[in-house]
């Protein structure tokens, strides 16, 4: 300890590596039977906010005889520190060397966080590959929604959870807790042996070391099993009741500054909108909404075991809830008085009414975000954004006139079709709502007035309509860039965008394939690691790695797929026939819309299989 | 209500503000009536006596809030501890006669630094703890947040030095911490350094007391 204390005196924001956090779990290592230590690769600011990793924390710890304990990515300074002095990676809660736990898990939240992985296994003391692990290392699991296609991880992974972990995860340590009791934990045998029981009996769970990456020449790997005893497809878990599932009734409180400072009501899983190019849309199918009744009562055991101000209502798309404006009134009524108020992260141009923005902004005006995507209804069609100019007008208006002076736009580009008109679609949707600010300010800019523009690159991901379409080329980005930059160049108008470059490699490992592995040990050799943090990207060490390992990361990001090509996520069944994600990328093409499934089924196959009756229709 | 609390341990390397919201947080889920401020954006009415350096740990820290029925201190006390993190703990409520005072009466803080050193330092280091105390002035000079120099003189920060010898060596310090400026324990360490001409490192820095200069005297706050 005294040596940990005086690393904490060399490092920034030392309150990271120190844990105590309200609510946290600790229990006597000699009373449990597994260990289980939960990574987030990155720092811990940010994966502090992220509520999965809170659920998942709940749902192990909640068995007695498993302890689970978080460790996150250690800022530069930090590693070097820990480097130096040779004190290895290690967890919050005993402060234990993650190499002594019997599980280690990783969330896949990000591709960017893919080279922390490797880091976290490295200052872990852990071998990087599956297949260099001894009897005595932890068996490494990852799961989350860069898991559905895994094969850029396969063979760091031992184990790979598909869909939801609340399902998995437990029945993982029941397997092992029921295996350890008859069985020997000793030698290479016996952890192989284990994890062929894994892939033959969870459900769910991928163990990458049984299947290979089937290769022709010019075309992406695609996956097949090495024996015919373990599944050729692996089935996505899920939860089928949410009012039933687990949910924590206390969650960990940092004691230093992190992203969201907030509790968070998860409302509903899931989305019917169908947005073309969005993954979470199709992975989290189906619908689940939770009961008023049960997020009352959450609610309550959330807030006052966290002591927050604020109280987040979390969803794909808050407002899409099915009785949105009485859980909100519900809600204020009951936690106004408490001084807790209630945010709504994401609101849509065609549900928005005054009242449900009054209820969540009562006390602040501040910015008000919306997400119309494409600046053409044409475009707006392609990618199935069913929000119209009128919608647009419509809320803008009652936002104006309700005293908001600034607003914040997402859009994106590099979309399939996209032609000059649609970018010019999205200057003139910015210039469009400064006339209408004018017209209800009386002609007059308030000091305070200001639009937001924030066009980013479109990144095709696996299991979206827009999976086989090529990212735009870095110089038609930046081309497109600069001409979007000349046209929103006005006082009222701030123009943010991202560098393409991350934005290119993001696209590589998301549709990428097994050969990727070599690439990202390589890069991560060269000291890339949080990629994701511009200050720390470096494409030159990237190409290097790419180059190293003889892979062309354009094969991967920007070609245009042929439908008739085997995917190398193909073995992956998420619910969502591939059939349908055709069918919407033809219509995408054909400009037709696909309205919202909550009322017409657009059979996507997820109705037919694994939830039966649970999208209501 | 005004509380002396600890920050033991780990939960050292939490910083000021940081510190700030834990207690907020803390006060709103032990459901004591904390009085609010009004307007956009209510925060609990509480301060902090004095602001403790990242990774120093303390037995002598005031918070005080304004409440809005009075409450009895020793149920104040059981109900904070019940929600506070570990490391930090209520030692002692009352309702002060005098509010937010204490920032202005504490001039001194009382520090135990355990040193990561070999006791055979001990007579070089005792040489370099006489030295220090024998100048008239140790001048710095210093930049203020607008870019202003100007210069400090440590030598008055530092009250009293001696080194201790228990399980390790500590050095004890009494240092200056009041409005008109605070010498960081880890800065003594630095000063202490360039005399013996060596690194010195802590395994950990524990303010154990606080004083109240009058006529020249150190009084003890208690």
């Amino acid at each position: 300890m005294d040596k940990l204390s005086r690393l904490l005196q060399k490092v920034e924001k030392p309150g990271r590596y120190v844990g105590q956090e309200i609510n946290q779990i600790l229990k006597n290592p000699q009373e449990v039977k597994i260990r289980f230590a939960f990574g987030f690769p990155d720092l811990y600011e940010i994966g502090m906010s992220h509520l999965g990793t809170q659920i998942l924390y709940g749902v192990l710890n909640q068995e007695k005889d498993v302890w689970c304990e978080r460790f996150f990515a250690v800022a530069k300074d930090m590693e070097a520190q820990m480097r130096e002095h040779q004190l290895p990676l290690f967890t919050l809660e005993s402060k234990s060397p993650v190499s002594h736990f019997d599980f280690v898990g990783f969330t896949l939240q990000y591709e960017l966080s893919y080279t922390n992985i490797l880091n976290m296994l490295n200052l872990a003391g852990i071998p990087l590959y599956s297949k260099d692990r001894k009897s005595g290392d932890p068996i490494v699991i990852m799961g989350g929604p860069c898991a559905y296609n895994p094969e850029p991880l396969a063979e760091f992974a031992d184990i790979i959870l598909l869909g939801e972990g609340e399902e998995s995860l437990p029945e993982v340590m029941g397997v092992y807790r029921e295996w350890i009791q008859k069985n020997h934990f000793r030698t290479l045998e016996d952890r192989k042996e284990f994890l062929l029981h894994v892939a033959q009996n969870v459900k769910g769970a991928y163990v990458p070391e049984f299947y290979q990456g089937m290769e022709e020449e010019g075309k992406l790997q695609w996956v097949q099993p090495l024996r015919d005893d373990v599944p050729p497809r692996i089935e996505k878990r899920m939860v089928a009741n949410l009012d039933q599932a687990f949910y924590p009734q206390a969650m960990l409180v940092p004691n230093i500054e992190v992203v969201h400072q907030r509790t968070v009501l998860e409302i509903f899983r899931g989305c019917t909108r169908g947005c073309r190019f969005c993954q979470a849309g199709i992975i989290y199918r189906p619908i689940r909404e939770r009961s008023i009744k049960t997020l009352q009562k959450q609610a309550r055991s959330l807030v006052d075991s966290s002591g927050y101000d604020e109280m987040s209502l979390s969803s794909l798309s808050s407002s899409d809830y099915s009785q949105i404006e009485e859980l909100l009134a519900a809600l204020v009524a009951e936690y106004e008085k408490e001084n807790t108020s209630i945010s709504l992260p994401s609101l849509r141009l065609d549900k928005f009414s005054l009242e449900t923005a009054n209820l969540v902004q009562k006390v602040r005006k501040s910015g008000l975000t919306f997400a119309p995507e494409a600046g053409t209804q044409r475009m707006r069609d392609v990618i199935n954004k069913g929000v119209t100019q009128e919608d647009l007008v419509r809320t803008l208006t009652t936002v104006f006139e309700n005293g908001w002076h600034s607003i914040k736009l997402y859009f994106m580009m590099g979309l399939p079709t996209e032609t000059q008109e649609d970018l010019d679609g999205i200057a003139a949707v910015a210039y469009e709502i400064m006339d209408l600010y004018r017209s209800i300010n009386h002609g007059k800019f308030n000091k305070k007035f200001g639009i937001t523009v924030s066009v980013s690159t479109l990144v095709p991901k696996a299991f979206t309509p827009f999976q086989w379409h090529g990212q735009d080329e870095e110089s038609v980005v930046k081309e497109k860039q600069q001409y979007l930059k000349g046209k929103l160049r006005n006082r009222n108008i701030s123009f943010n965008y991202h560098d393409i470059d991350s934005g290119f490699i993001e696209a590589v490992f998301a549709r990428g394939d097994r050969r990727l592995c070599k690439v990202l040990e390589f890069a991560w050799k060269k000291g890339c690691s949080f990629d994701g943090w511009h200050e720390y990207f470096s494409l030159q060490k990237w190409m290097e790695a790419f180059e190293e390992a003889g892979v062309d990361p354009a094969f991967y990001a920007n070609r245009h797929i042929p439908v008739e090509e085997k995917l190398p996520w193909d073995h992956i069944d998420v619910g969502v026939s591939k059939d349908f994600l055709l069918r919407e990328k033809k219509a995408a093409e054909e400009q037709q819309v696909t309205g919202d499934c909550r009322q017409t089924c657009h059979g996507c196959g997820m109705n037919q299989k694994m939830g039966r009756g649970l999208c209501g229709c | 209500m005004r509380c002396r609390f600890t920050k033991e341990g780990l939960i050292s390397y939490i910083s000021h503000l940081d510190l700030m919201d834990v207690w907020r947080r803390a006060l709103k889920r032990s459901a004591v009536p904390v009085a609010y401020s009004e307007g956009f954006n209510p925060h609990p009415k509480m301060n902090l006596a004095g602001a403790l350096s990242v990774g120093v740990e303390s037995l002598w820290e005031y918070m005080e809030v304004e409440l809005t029925r009075e409450i009895p201190p020793e149920q104040f006390l059981s109900k904070l501890n019940a929600v506070l993190p570990q490391g930090i703990q209520v030692l002692e409520c009352q309702v002060p006669q005098k509010k937010n005072e204490m920032s202005q009466r504490i001039t001194h803080s009382f520090y135990r630094i355990y040193l990561e050193a070999a006791k055979e330092i001990v007579p070089e280091l005792q040489t370099s703890l006489e030295r220090i105390l024998g100048e008239n002035e140790i001048l710095e000079e210093k930049k203020s947040k607008k870019g202003a120099q100007r210069t400090i003189d440590l030598r008055r920060q530092i009250w009293s030095l001696r080194l201790q010898e228990e399980d390790s060596v500590i050095l004890e310090a009494t240092l200056q911490t009041s409005i008109q400026g605070s010498l960081k324990p880890w800065k003594l360490l630095e000063i202490i350094s360039s005399y013996a001409n060596k690194p010195l490192e802590a395994n950990r820095v524990v303010k154990t007391k606080v004083f109240q200069m009058e006529e020249n005297q150190l009084i003890e706050l208690n």
